[in-house]
Protein backbone atom coordinates (compact mmCIF):
# COMPACT_ATOMS: atom_id res chain seq x y z
CA UNK A 1 0.00 0.00 0.00
CA UNK A 2 1.63 3.00 -1.07
CA UNK A 3 0.68 6.23 0.42
CA UNK A 4 2.57 8.54 -1.81
CA UNK A 5 -0.96 7.36 -4.32
CA UNK A 6 -3.15 9.76 -2.18
CA UNK A 7 -3.56 13.48 -3.20
CA UNK A 8 -3.96 16.04 -0.15
CA UNK A 9 -7.35 15.58 -0.04
CA UNK A 10 -7.69 11.97 -0.10
CA UNK A 11 -5.41 12.37 2.73
CA UNK A 12 -7.80 14.96 4.47
CA UNK A 13 -10.92 12.80 3.94
CA UNK A 14 -9.28 9.61 5.21
CA UNK A 15 -7.60 11.20 8.14
CA UNK A 16 -10.86 13.41 9.19
CA UNK A 17 -12.72 9.93 8.77
CA UNK A 18 -10.69 8.52 11.05
CA UNK A 19 -11.38 11.14 13.53
CA UNK A 20 -14.99 11.03 12.79
CA UNK A 21 -15.01 7.38 14.04
CA UNK A 22 -13.15 7.84 17.28
CA UNK A 23 -15.24 11.07 17.89
CA UNK A 24 -18.08 8.89 18.01
CA UNK A 25 -16.83 6.68 21.01
CA UNK A 26 -16.45 10.13 22.70
CA UNK A 27 -18.74 12.08 24.99
CA UNK A 28 -21.23 14.36 22.90
CA UNK A 29 -24.22 15.04 25.66
CA UNK A 30 -24.08 15.01 28.86
CA UNK A 31 -25.01 15.56 32.83
CA UNK A 32 -22.80 16.43 35.22
CA UNK A 33 -23.79 15.93 38.88
CA UNK A 34 -22.82 15.57 42.44
CA UNK A 35 -24.46 12.25 41.90
CA UNK A 36 -22.44 11.27 39.08
CA UNK A 37 -21.75 11.95 34.97
CA UNK A 38 -23.83 10.67 32.50
CA UNK A 39 -22.74 10.98 28.69
CA UNK A 40 -24.44 10.00 25.59
CA UNK A 41 -22.00 9.84 22.51
CA UNK A 42 -22.11 9.51 18.66
CA UNK A 43 -23.42 5.62 18.79
CA UNK A 44 -26.39 6.92 20.48
CA UNK A 45 -27.68 9.24 17.40
CA UNK A 46 -28.77 7.41 14.74
CA UNK A 47 -29.46 10.81 12.36
CA UNK A 48 -26.77 13.03 13.50
CA UNK A 49 -24.26 10.00 14.54
CA UNK A 50 -24.54 6.88 12.27
CA UNK A 51 -25.68 8.78 9.37
CA UNK A 52 -22.53 10.74 9.27
CA UNK A 53 -20.08 8.03 10.33
CA UNK A 54 -21.94 5.95 7.46
CA UNK A 55 -20.90 8.88 4.88
CA UNK A 56 -17.47 9.31 6.28
CA UNK A 57 -16.78 5.77 5.82
CA UNK A 58 -18.59 5.52 2.57
CA UNK A 59 -16.05 8.19 1.26
CA UNK A 60 -12.88 6.05 2.98
CA UNK A 61 -13.62 3.34 1.08
CA UNK A 62 -14.23 4.88 -2.17
CA UNK A 63 -10.51 6.40 -1.97
CA UNK A 64 -9.08 3.17 -0.52
CA UNK A 65 -10.60 1.60 -3.67
CA UNK A 66 -9.90 4.20 -6.56
CA UNK A 67 -6.15 4.50 -4.81
CA UNK A 68 -5.08 1.14 -3.48
CA UNK A 69 -6.41 -1.66 -5.67
CA UNK A 70 -6.90 -2.00 -9.51
CA UNK A 71 -10.62 -1.80 -9.54
CA UNK A 72 -12.41 0.82 -12.41
CA UNK A 73 -14.53 3.29 -10.48
CA UNK A 74 -18.21 3.43 -12.14
CA UNK A 75 -19.20 6.64 -13.56
CA UNK A 76 -22.10 8.48 -11.14
CA UNK A 77 -23.97 10.20 -13.81
CA UNK A 78 -22.46 12.88 -14.82
CA UNK A 79 -20.85 13.96 -11.48
CA UNK A 80 -17.38 13.43 -10.39
CA UNK A 81 -16.47 11.44 -7.35
CA UNK A 82 -14.45 14.94 -5.93
CA UNK A 83 -18.28 15.79 -6.88
CA UNK A 84 -19.88 12.97 -4.71
CA UNK A 85 -17.26 13.15 -1.94
CA UNK A 86 -18.30 16.70 -1.42
CA UNK A 87 -22.13 15.77 -1.43
CA UNK A 88 -21.91 13.10 1.13
CA UNK A 89 -19.66 15.01 2.99
CA UNK A 90 -22.19 17.84 3.20
CA UNK A 91 -24.69 16.16 4.39
CA UNK A 92 -22.39 15.07 6.78
CA UNK A 93 -21.34 18.32 8.29
CA UNK A 94 -25.47 19.53 8.30
CA UNK A 95 -26.41 16.46 10.24
CA UNK A 96 -23.75 17.35 12.18
CA UNK A 97 -24.17 21.07 12.77
CA UNK A 98 -28.14 20.86 13.30
CA UNK A 99 -26.88 18.16 16.28
CA UNK A 100 -24.79 20.95 17.99
CA UNK A 101 -27.12 23.87 16.92
CA UNK A 102 -30.09 21.64 18.84
CA UNK A 103 -29.35 20.91 22.49
CA UNK A 104 -29.94 17.34 22.99
CA UNK A 105 -32.82 17.35 26.11
CA UNK A 106 -33.19 14.26 28.91
CA UNK A 107 -36.95 13.50 30.24
CA UNK A 108 -38.56 11.02 32.11
CA UNK A 109 -42.16 9.74 32.56
CA UNK A 110 -43.15 12.88 29.88
CA UNK A 111 -41.42 15.53 31.66
CA UNK A 112 -38.57 17.42 30.52
CA UNK A 113 -35.50 17.48 32.64
CA UNK A 114 -34.19 20.01 30.72
CA UNK A 115 -31.18 20.53 28.47
CA UNK A 116 -28.01 17.94 28.30
CA UNK A 117 -24.51 20.01 28.26
CA UNK A 118 -22.34 19.89 24.96
CA UNK A 119 -19.27 17.86 25.41
CA UNK A 120 -15.78 17.52 23.53
CA UNK A 121 -16.35 14.81 21.55
CA UNK A 122 -19.06 16.49 19.97
CA UNK A 123 -16.78 19.18 18.68
CA UNK A 124 -14.45 16.76 17.93
CA UNK A 125 -17.05 15.18 15.40
CA UNK A 126 -18.12 18.74 14.11
CA UNK A 127 -14.43 19.14 13.51
CA UNK A 128 -14.07 16.39 11.64
CA UNK A 129 -16.83 16.71 9.70
CA UNK A 130 -15.58 19.94 8.55
CA UNK A 131 -11.94 18.38 7.41
CA UNK A 132 -14.57 15.97 5.15
CA UNK A 133 -15.89 18.97 3.43
CA UNK A 134 -12.52 20.91 2.74
CA UNK A 135 -11.04 17.27 1.83
CA UNK A 136 -13.69 16.89 -0.56
CA UNK A 137 -13.18 20.35 -1.58
CA UNK A 138 -9.61 19.66 -2.50
CA UNK A 139 -10.62 16.39 -4.12
CA UNK A 140 -12.86 18.11 -6.78
CA UNK A 141 -10.48 20.66 -7.58
CA UNK A 142 -7.96 17.79 -8.37
CA UNK A 143 -7.74 17.04 -11.94
CA UNK A 144 -7.22 13.71 -11.25
CA UNK A 145 -10.51 13.49 -9.64
CA UNK A 146 -11.98 15.50 -12.19
CA UNK A 147 -12.10 12.85 -15.06
CA UNK A 148 -16.00 11.91 -15.65
CA UNK A 149 -18.10 14.59 -17.70
CA UNK A 150 -20.05 17.27 -15.98
CA UNK A 151 -20.21 20.30 -13.66
CA UNK A 152 -20.25 23.79 -15.56
CA UNK A 153 -18.22 24.22 -18.51
CA UNK A 154 -14.04 24.93 -18.13
CA UNK A 155 -13.06 28.51 -19.07
CA UNK A 156 -11.90 28.75 -22.71
CA UNK A 157 -8.13 28.44 -22.78
CA UNK A 158 -6.24 31.96 -23.07
CA UNK A 159 -5.17 32.73 -26.72
CA UNK A 160 -2.19 31.86 -27.92
CA UNK A 161 0.51 34.42 -28.16
CA UNK A 162 1.12 35.81 -31.34
CA UNK A 163 3.45 33.84 -33.94
CA UNK A 164 4.88 36.34 -36.05
CA UNK A 165 8.79 37.10 -35.03
CA UNK A 166 9.10 40.32 -33.50
CA UNK A 167 10.74 42.91 -36.05
CA UNK A 168 13.98 43.97 -35.58
CA UNK A 169 14.28 47.34 -35.46
CA UNK A 170 16.29 49.16 -38.96
CA UNK A 171 19.82 49.16 -38.55
CA UNK A 172 21.14 52.94 -39.31
CA UNK B 1 -35.93 31.58 -23.42
CA UNK B 2 -37.73 27.96 -24.04
CA UNK B 3 -40.26 28.37 -21.35
CA UNK B 4 -41.80 25.15 -22.17
CA UNK B 5 -41.80 22.81 -18.75
CA UNK B 6 -40.24 18.98 -19.40
CA UNK B 7 -41.11 15.51 -17.71
CA UNK B 8 -38.39 16.07 -15.99
CA UNK B 9 -38.79 20.15 -14.69
CA UNK B 10 -42.41 18.39 -13.69
CA UNK B 11 -41.18 16.02 -11.37
CA UNK B 12 -39.12 17.79 -9.69
CA UNK B 13 -41.88 20.50 -8.60
CA UNK B 14 -44.42 18.09 -8.72
CA UNK B 15 -42.33 16.33 -5.28
CA UNK B 16 -41.58 19.75 -4.35
CA UNK B 17 -45.31 20.84 -4.05
CA UNK B 18 -45.64 17.26 -2.43
CA UNK B 19 -43.55 17.38 -0.02
CA UNK B 20 -44.53 21.52 1.09
CA UNK B 21 -47.50 19.51 2.29
CA UNK B 22 -46.63 16.64 3.58
CA UNK B 23 -44.19 18.33 5.97
CA UNK B 24 -47.78 19.26 7.51
CA UNK B 25 -49.30 16.16 7.52
CA UNK B 26 -48.94 13.30 10.22
CA UNK B 27 -45.31 11.67 10.20
CA UNK B 28 -45.99 9.56 12.78
CA UNK B 29 -49.21 8.05 14.56
CA UNK B 30 -49.85 6.43 17.60
CA UNK B 31 -53.17 7.33 18.92
CA UNK B 32 -51.93 11.30 18.39
CA UNK B 33 -49.92 12.17 15.76
CA UNK B 34 -47.03 14.24 14.69
CA UNK B 35 -45.52 15.88 11.95
CA UNK B 36 -42.37 17.05 10.54
CA UNK B 37 -42.15 20.39 12.86
CA UNK B 38 -43.05 18.44 15.97
CA UNK B 39 -40.35 17.64 18.94
CA UNK B 40 -38.24 14.75 18.24
CA UNK B 41 -38.41 15.18 14.21
CA UNK B 42 -37.74 18.98 13.50
CA UNK B 43 -35.13 19.27 12.20
CA UNK B 44 -34.33 16.17 10.26
CA UNK B 45 -37.53 15.54 8.92
CA UNK B 46 -38.01 19.14 7.99
CA UNK B 47 -34.76 19.03 5.98
CA UNK B 48 -36.58 16.34 3.52
CA UNK B 49 -39.62 18.83 2.27
CA UNK B 50 -36.33 21.81 2.85
CA UNK B 51 -34.43 19.86 0.19
CA UNK B 52 -36.89 19.27 -2.48
CA UNK B 53 -39.05 22.61 -2.29
CA UNK B 54 -35.19 23.99 -2.67
CA UNK B 55 -34.77 22.08 -5.62
CA UNK B 56 -38.37 23.06 -7.00
CA UNK B 57 -37.64 26.62 -6.04
CA UNK B 58 -34.91 25.97 -8.02
CA UNK B 59 -36.22 24.72 -11.41
CA UNK B 60 -39.06 27.74 -11.14
CA UNK B 61 -36.94 30.25 -10.50
CA UNK B 62 -34.74 28.84 -13.89
CA UNK B 63 -37.68 28.24 -15.77
CA UNK B 64 -40.27 30.92 -14.93
CA UNK B 65 -38.36 34.24 -13.31
CA UNK B 66 -35.08 33.39 -15.94
CA UNK B 67 -32.71 33.73 -13.17
CA UNK B 68 -29.21 32.19 -14.83
CA UNK B 69 -27.67 29.34 -13.20
CA UNK B 70 -25.96 27.73 -15.77
CA UNK B 71 -22.90 28.34 -14.10
CA UNK B 72 -22.99 26.21 -11.66
CA UNK B 73 -23.00 26.34 -8.19
CA UNK B 74 -19.32 25.80 -5.74
CA UNK B 75 -18.10 23.34 -8.79
CA UNK B 76 -22.02 21.72 -9.70
CA UNK B 77 -23.81 22.11 -12.67
CA UNK B 78 -27.72 23.44 -12.60
CA UNK B 79 -29.10 19.56 -12.91
CA UNK B 80 -26.01 18.19 -10.63
CA UNK B 81 -27.15 20.38 -7.83
CA UNK B 82 -30.68 19.09 -8.66
CA UNK B 83 -29.54 15.62 -7.78
CA UNK B 84 -27.79 16.55 -5.02
CA UNK B 85 -30.37 17.92 -3.30
CA UNK B 86 -32.93 15.33 -4.28
CA UNK B 87 -30.23 13.01 -2.52
CA UNK B 88 -30.03 14.60 0.50
CA UNK B 89 -33.82 14.68 0.83
CA UNK B 90 -34.04 11.00 -0.29
CA UNK B 91 -31.12 9.41 1.89
CA UNK B 92 -33.05 11.34 5.01
CA UNK B 93 -36.39 9.86 4.21
CA UNK B 94 -34.93 6.16 3.99
CA UNK B 95 -33.32 6.07 6.47
CA UNK B 96 -36.03 6.99 8.66
CA UNK B 97 -37.07 3.27 7.32
CA UNK B 98 -34.17 1.82 9.52
CA UNK B 99 -34.30 4.29 12.25
CA UNK B 100 -35.80 2.86 15.55
CA UNK B 101 -39.01 4.57 16.45
CA UNK B 102 -40.53 2.33 18.90
CA UNK B 103 -44.13 1.92 19.42
CA UNK B 104 -44.98 4.28 16.70
CA UNK B 105 -46.52 3.74 13.08
CA UNK B 106 -45.87 5.93 10.12
CA UNK B 107 -48.69 8.63 9.37
CA UNK B 108 -49.46 9.22 5.96
CA UNK B 109 -47.03 12.37 5.61
CA UNK B 110 -43.64 10.11 5.76
CA UNK B 111 -44.75 8.22 2.94
CA UNK B 112 -45.26 11.66 1.00
CA UNK B 113 -42.33 12.89 1.98
CA UNK B 114 -40.30 9.75 0.64
CA UNK B 115 -42.34 9.59 -2.50
CA UNK B 116 -41.21 13.65 -2.67
CA UNK B 117 -37.55 12.73 -1.98
CA UNK B 118 -37.37 10.06 -4.75
CA UNK B 119 -39.15 11.86 -6.97
CA UNK B 120 -36.61 14.74 -7.11
CA UNK B 121 -34.17 12.67 -7.24
CA UNK B 122 -35.98 10.80 -10.39
CA UNK B 123 -36.98 14.05 -11.64
CA UNK B 124 -33.08 15.47 -11.54
CA UNK B 125 -31.62 12.13 -13.57
CA UNK B 126 -34.47 12.86 -16.30
CA UNK B 127 -33.74 16.53 -16.77
CA UNK B 128 -30.17 15.15 -17.06
CA UNK B 129 -30.67 12.81 -20.01
CA UNK B 130 -33.04 15.68 -21.42
CA UNK B 131 -30.00 17.82 -21.51
CA UNK B 132 -27.92 15.19 -23.11
CA UNK B 133 -30.43 13.86 -25.53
Amino acid sequence: MDLNKLTTGDRIVAISAIVFLIAMFLPWYGLDSDFGDANRNGFDYFFFGWIPLLLALAMAVQIALARFTTTEMPKVGSLTWGQVHLILGGLAAVLVLLRLLITDSVSAFGVDLGDLDRKFGLFVAMIAALGLVAGAFLKMQDPADAGAAGGPAAPPPPPAPPTTPPTTPPTA
Amino acid sequence: MNNKVTPGEIVVLAAGAVGLIAAFLPFYKNGESANSFDEGLFPVATLIALFVVAAAVLVALVKFANVNLSAGVLGFGFVQLLLALGFFAAILAIAFLIAEKGSVDFGFGYYLLLIAGVGSVVGAVIMRNERQA
